[in-house]
């Protein structure tokens, strides 16, 4: 290779040979292998060297363009950075000033809520001295205290001195007590207890005959019935409102009815009744892993409990019971209102060991 | 931001062809953040993502450079189709590993360009630049200045020899001759000394 090769070289790609020129020098490379060897040589040689500087230059655009891009997202930032701060400084001032007032209103509240105070206080010594006063001339009224029980739960009158509740909730029992609003706390005693199906008699020996009005419901109720309760979970009685979800309870045990109802501990022994105030059935358990689920005694079950007992022994008082009643007509805050008395709070409590 | 301006995907083509420096900006400003996805979402930083985006350009303007050069998709997805390949082989060079296979997969099935071969010719000729850069680096400045001014600026002889302090033209025409072949030698020597400084090699997969 020469000069003057190059030079032609450089002419031919860049097409600045004659026609003439040109054909001879494709008859050139096409005939002679080493001229066409060094051309493609010097081809690829040149090619490559172009390929070379346009890259080092459009890079350099590129790394151009991509300074400004950085730096405008950095300035971007920075605005953002200078809008969040100024955001937060307002709200740190408003924050200041707004403390400020309400401080100061709650101060003058607090004198007002201390003037308050002083007046109750005033009338709850009066109340006292008056509550006081009428202790007094309540000689008969003994004052009692008593130890907090082991468990509480409820149960309900049938007949007579007879009170029915769960078993389980009277299990282990050293001494049983119960009491209502209409009875001051007194011993109760087991008398029949049947524990596959979770049910107990107590017998209230201080109890006058009572007359209960209870009418028992000896077919099985229906699914989507609605129920209700009253029940002592608390200290007081507690009223709820629910629905038979199944007819059959846990683990389809057909002695039990699945029932929908707000329960929490205490509820137990509670009677059931349905919208014609008829008993139902005796609430036993809840299901803790499943959200409303609890399970209630059919009352079917007590009437059976009834008839298999023998004639010597409690299946007098049962019979007398369970009579059927006529269903109760009444309005449901009637029925609750004439049926609360023979609702009672139990207290169990256990041998200390 | 100097330049929001954004343009058609015919008028970036058409841009591209005419070495339109306005339009090539536009471009860059607008697939940047798509192509820097890329990266940052597979173990890329900011500095690999600005690599993968240049390169991905570079694939770009060498292709719409060809005449027989034509569109058969959108031109983010093609932009996105390159990209994503470049980026796969970037990372498998690095680790052994096996990529997310929908980072793998084909995306565009209308889209019939032949990426494989479209990148087998970046490969190669990329190959050639690092080799280029490489014979340059061995050459010296004043050689570089002159092959510069005449191949790529394609100055005439007078005007070369006037801008680097030749004599005449054809002291100035002698001169690139010698650099020429200098260079010619460099270029074509044994590509073993050139593995060792570059990783060229691994790309051919």
């Amino acid at each position: 290779m020469n000069p003057t090769m190059t030079d032609l070289f450089d002419n031919y790609l860049n097409n600045q040979l004659s026609d003439k020129e040109k054909s001879e020098f494709e008859l050139k490379i096409n005939t002679n292998q080493q001229f066409k060897e060094d051309f493609e040589n010097y081809k690829l040689l040149t090619l490559s060297l172009n390929e070379y500087f346009e890259k080092s230059e459009i890079t350099k655009d590129f790394e151009k363009w991509h300074t400004e891009i950085s730096e405008n997202e950095s300035k971007k930032v920075r605005v953002l950075w200078f809008r969040i701060t100024s955001v937060a400084a307002g709200v740190a001032i408003f924050i200041s000033l707004s403390s400020i007032w309400f401080y100061n209103t709650f101060k003058t509240e607090s004198k007002n809520q201390t003037k308050e105070i002083t007046l109750l206080k005033k009338e709850i010594k009066q109340i006292q001295n008056q509550h006081n006063s009428l202790i007094r001339s309540f000689q008969k009224i003994q004052k009692k205290t008593y130890a907090p029980a082991n468990f509480q739960s409820t149960g309900f009158a049938i007949y007579g001195k007879y009170l029915i509740t769960t078993w389980h909730s009277i299990q282990n029992a050293d001494s049983i007590f119960v009491e209502n609003d209409f009875q001051s706390r007194t011993e109760a005693k087991p008398v029949y207890v049947n524990k596959n199906i979770d049910l107990a008699l107590l017998y209230v020996p201080s109890f006058q005959n009572k007359k209960s009005n209870l009418h028992l419901y000896n077919k099985q109720s229906n699914i989507g019935n609605t129920i209700f309760t009253l029940g002592f979970p608390s200290a007081q009685l507690v009223y709820n409102e629910g629905y038979i979800s199944a007819i059959n309870g846990y683990n389809s045990d057909t002695a039990y009815y699945q029932i929908t109802l707000p329960l929490n501990p205490g509820n137990s022994g509670g009677p059931i009744f349905d919208n014609k105030g008829r008993l139902i059935g005796v609430i036993v358990s809840k299901n803790i892993t499943m959200e409303g689920v609890a399970f209630a005694l059919k009352s079917s079950m007590i009437c059976a409990l009834r008839d298999s007992l023998p004639a010597d022994s409690l299946k007098i008082i049962w019979d007398k019971s369970f009579k059927n009643r006529s269903p109760l007509n009444a309005e449901k805050q009637a029925f609750i209102e004439q049926y609360k008395p023979n609702i009672y709070n139990i207290y169990v409590y256990h041998k200390e060991k | 931001m100097a330049l929001q301006k954004t343009y058609s995907d015919i008028e970036y083509i058409f841009g591209i062809k005419s070495d339109n420096k306005e339009i090539l900006q536009a471009l860059y400003y607008q697939y940047f953040k798509m192509v820097r996805h890329i990266a940052i979402t597979n173990r890329g930083n900011e500095e690999s993502a600005k690599d993968l985006f240049h390169e991905t350009l570079m694939v770009l303007v060498h292709v719409v450079k060809k005449e027989e050069f034509q569109l058969t998709s959108s031109l983010s997805t093609f932009i996105y189709s390159i990209a994503k390949r470049l980026w796969l082989k970037e990372l498998k060079k690095n680790s052994k590993t096996s990529l997310h296979d929908s980072f793998d997969s084909t995306s565009d099935l209308s889209d019939t360009t032949n990426y494989d071969e479209l990148l087998a010719v970046h490969t190669e000729k990329e190959k050639n630049i690092k080799k280029m850069h490489i014979a340059l680096q061995q050459l010296g400045t004043s050689c570089f200045e002159l092959l510069k001014r005449f191949y790529f600026t394609k100055l005439s002889m007078e005007k070369i020899a006037e801008e680097l302090g030749y004599n005449n033209a054809d002291v100035a025409k002698n001169q690139k001759y010698k650099c020429l072949q200098r260079l010619k030698k460099q270029f074509f020597k044994d590509q073993q000394v050139l593995t060792l400084n570059t990783d060229y090699e691994s790309d051919n997969d």
